[in-house]
């Protein structure tokens, strides 16, 4: 059986995930928000747009800081998800390769809000393509900020490279402890994935686009 | 829980939206790690940029949901806004004491508390700026003020040691 990605996307939205009697929403072994994208826009380009005004060349800090948050989201919600008892039963009947598990992630993604993942490729092992239409991160910057000159999907990039670590550099169907050191293994090593936008609605571009490659970027 | 405070998911473009606002699942993980990056980088001025930004959230959403039914009292205003919170994983938030003049409301289990002491352990100073801007935001509807007459603060934190979560909320 193929990844069946509506069926996927329509079971975890059937999951209704809704504050309990305390008002939190435990699942997956965290505790989930239903946030407001605004938010993590405003406070993320707020502080792109502070170190900028500090100084120019801070842009590269301020973007490898909030996609290190990214890449710290992947790890544990993904990880979380994907050795879920959810997981188990809804998507794991339908993995027959280690690609599955990206392509089933991917899927679950898309019941996030986040906008619609699709990927373009996938080399085991090696690479990913991947598109986002609809991303929460750029839809937001285009309507508050001017055309940006470099891509803004920090959260995405981030979470693209974290899926790749945690099915390739790592080993997710092993089902690890989602620590402090198994973080540093996977995502430290000098052939973890990095990802890097290559187009982005935030530039003019039609959709965005994100690669994740172990090659240092 | 009203089905106004659910939001509307489109499936083949992979969006929720509530009040014309995107609405995105995120872990504990990833919003206490964003928000410690944020105060780590901008210091000082961290708080009020996080606190107004939440304010920003819940004027924008709260507004866009009491123009699409019927019209509402002040005091079932600021309810929808703690619904929300509740409903969206921030925390049930006693909004007994709270009114469209200000006042204070508490969270027994906050969202922000709870993940910042899973991940980081305890703090020496509160770290709910969320919902001290939301409940703002919720007063700021519910009175029909601009926004910049009214302003909040958490007082006391679970995450810095206290029982329960605090919220002063004063309009001027």
């Amino acid at each position: 059986m193929a990844i069946h990605e509506r069926a996927i996307i329509e079971a975890v939205s059937g999951l209704g995930f809704a504050g309990n009697e305390e008002g939190l929403i435990p699942a997956f072994g965290l505790y989930l928000t239903k946030h407001f994208a605004d938010y993590y826009n405003r406070i993320s380009y707020a502080l792109l747009g502070d170190f900028i005004r500090r100084a120019p060349e801070l842009e590269e800090d301020a973007r490898a800081l909030l996609i290190e948050a990214g890449r710290v989201c992947s790890f544990h919600t993904f990880g979380g998800i994907m050795t879920s008892v959810e997981w188990d039963a809804v998507v794991r009947p339908m993995i027959e390769s280690r690609e599955d598990w990206v392509l089933g992630m991917v899927a679950v993604v898309n019941a996030l809000g986040w906008g619609r993942w699709e990927v373009k490729s996938l080399e085991a092992n090696e690479r990913l393509v991947l598109t986002v239409h609809d991303s929460y991160e750029a839809t937001g910057y285009v309507r508050d900020y001017p055309r940006a000159k470099e891509p803004r999907c920090y959260l995405a990039a981030g979470g693209v490279a974290g899926l790749m670590n945690l099915v390739y550099q790592g080993d997710i169907t092993a089902r690890p402890t989602f620590s402090e050191a198994y973080y540093l293994e996977i995502f430290r090593s000098p052939r973890t994935f990095a990802a890097r936008e290559t187009r982005c609605l935030a530039m003019g571009d039609s959709c965005c686009e994100i690669v994740a490659e172990r090659d240092p970027i | 829980m009203t089905a106004a405070i659910v939001p509307h998911a489109d499936l083949d473009r992979s969006t929720l939206t509530l009040g014309g606002r995107r609405v995105v699942l995120h872990c504990h993980h990833y919003n206490v790690f964003l928000q410690r990056t944020i105060e780590d980088g901008l210091g000082a001025h961290a708080p009020a940029l996080l606190t107004q930004a939440a304010m920003e959230s819940a004027r924008a959403t709260l507004s866009k949901l009491e123009a699409e039914g019927p019209a509402g009292s002040p005091a079932a205003v600021i309810a929808r806004g703690a619904d929300v919170l509740a409903h969206h994983g921030f925390g049930l938030a006693d909004v007994s004491a709270l009114g469209e003049r200000g006042g204070t409301a508490t969270i027994e289990r906050a969202h922000y508390a709870v993940g910042w002491l899973a991940k980081f352990g305890r703090r020496a100073t509160p770290c709910c700026f969320f919902s001290a801007g939301w409940l703002a935001g919720a007063v700021v509807v519910a009175g029909g003020f601009s926004p910049e007459r009214v302003v909040a603060r958490e007082t006391e934190c679970l995450a810095a040691g206290a029982p329960r979560c605090s919220f002063l909320v004063e309009v001027w």
